[in-house]
């Protein structure tokens, strides 16, 4: 191929950079709906990253079973004595749950129903380092859509983000993108949840005065937008001033350790679960 | 190299750095994408180099779900940065892609950040310093696996064409 001419080549480039920056500011929002190229791209990739995840997990599981053999036999034993604990404070709790409905009833409260929740199963990461979501492998065919909250057996796992036909992404509480509205449990006050890049997040309350302390526990607002109220977020592992050093902000440690998370549930069964076009977040 | 074995490398790259890495479980996820780049450029020159960073660049933007066009642009740079270096430097050696592997980590991800803060200033400007050096010292320790398995497919394709020649002349 003959040689272009140096001021060719430098349109060219030109060109090429604007149309990226462009495209960088067309998808740097939430979209509602993703690209053909992308979903394609996950179609072709999640099969194969669902195999490799089965493998990783099967040696991981192997090593692990070898390495602690000696302890199992006594974590069985001891693990037996709690199981007959715990059935005699489920009676205990079955009690109490009957008369919560028999004593709600009597003033008028709806009953809560349970969440109805689909189980799925962590098939990928991002790519990147800097940035938090992970792909499942439920989609739009399992009655998943944009938004609705993710948990784990810790706590708060994220968000819904893009839903594609057999697998979804999740931004997680620790992503920039998912703000979450959560209060803290010891003194009800309500405060702003936001990821930061080294995948602890910044527990901003509303209230100048506001009385953070370390080892308080932050869990999801009644008023919040996309979650439940009550499930945990994360503890507060210490408190700082903020930039302008008017009021104080904590640092929050997420309670799911996402390194290991492997199942997940995403609650379908919440009433009204909007649709952002925009910025998402509570 | 022949593009079907570069597209095989890279969905191998692709999985390993979505789905292993994250699950055996050091937090990290090593940017095996981006010494691929390096690697190829490496071998390749400077005009293939640039033209594979944009393509893995691409490639993993589409993964992202977000930003799409932000690691074609830090690829294709890094692509193209690396070639400018090739011709001047004696890149045998399996400790250059290493080295440049570390130092293309770090510029690679500040430019990055700098970008994602420019776009959505809920973003820090900056990446972790610690969770940094420790990610372009994971690279820099897979870098000489990288490279030689890029440069040992080269040779087979280099071989596999003198072969065809030969068989032409006789």
């Amino acid at each position: 191929m003959a040689q272009q001419p140096r001021g060719r080549r430098l349109i060219i480039a030109a060109v090429i950079f604007l149309v990226l920056m462009g495209l960088i500011f067309l998808t740097a929002r939430e979209r509602t709906r993703q690209s053909l190229p992308e979903r394609a791209l996950h179609g072709v990739i999640a099969p194969f990253q669902k195999i490799i995840t089965g493998l990783a997990d099967f040696f991981r599981g192997t090593i692990q079973t070898f390495a602690e053999l000696g302890r199992l036999r006594r974590d069985n034993q001891q693990l037996r004595e709690e199981a007959a604990d715990l059935r005699a404070e489920q009676e205990e709790l079955e009690f109490y749950r009957r008369e919560n409905i028999r004593l709600r009833a009597a003033l008028g409260f709806k009953e809560r129903r349970p969440l109805d929740m689909v189980a799925s199963e962590v098939i990928g990461r991002n790519p990147s380092n800097w940035l938090s979501t992970l792909t499942i492998d439920k989609g739009a065919r399992d009655g998943l859509a944009q938004n609705m909250p993710v948990i784990s057996r810790q706590g708060v796992v994220g968000r819904l983000g893009a839903v594609r036909q057999d697998s979804s992404d999740v931004l997680l509480v620790n992503d920039a993108r998912a703000p979450i509205a959560g209060v803290v449990e010891r003194t009800r006050e309500q405060v702003r949840v936001l990821g930061r890049t080294d995948g602890l997040c910044v527990v901003t309350p509303y209230g100048r005065s506001a009385d953070l302390r370390v080892g308080d526990r932050v869990v999801t607002w009644e008023g919040s937008a996309y979650f439940p109220p009550g499930l945990v977020i994360g503890r507060i592992t210490s408190v700082e001033q903020d930039n302008f050093g008017v009021s104080k902000q904590g640092i929050l440690e997420t309670n799911v350790d996402f390194h290991r998370l492997e199942d997940v549930f995403v609650i379908q069964s919440l009433d009204h679960v909007p649709v952002t076009n925009g910025a998402g977040g509570d | 190299m022949h593009s079907f074995a570069l597209s095989l490398l890279t969905l191998a790259a692709i999985v390993l750095q979505t789905a292993f890495f994250p699950r055996i479980g050091f937090g990290l996820k090593p940017d095996l994408l981006m010494i691929m780049v390096i690697s190829f450029t490496l071998l390749n020159g400077i005009k293939r180099g640039t033209i594979a960073g944009f393509a893995l660049g691409l490639i993993e933007d589409l993964l992202s779900g977000g930003f799409i066009g932000l690691n074609t642009m830090t690829k294709t740079l890094l692509g193209f940065s690396t070639g400018l270096l090739e011709k001047s430097i004696f890149h045998d050696n399996i400790f250059v892609p290493s080295l440049l592997s570390f130092v293309g980590t770090i510029l690679n991800s500040l430019l990055y950040m700098i970008i994602v803060h420019s776009f959505d200033q809920r973003f820090t400007m900056f990446p972790p310093l610690g969770r940094l050096l420790a990610l372009a010292l994971l690279n820099a320790l897979l870098a000489p696996l990288i490279y030689m398995v890029i440069r040992h497919v080269e040779n087979y394709y280099a071989r596999l064409r003198m072969g065809n020649l030969q068989s032409q002349r006789f």
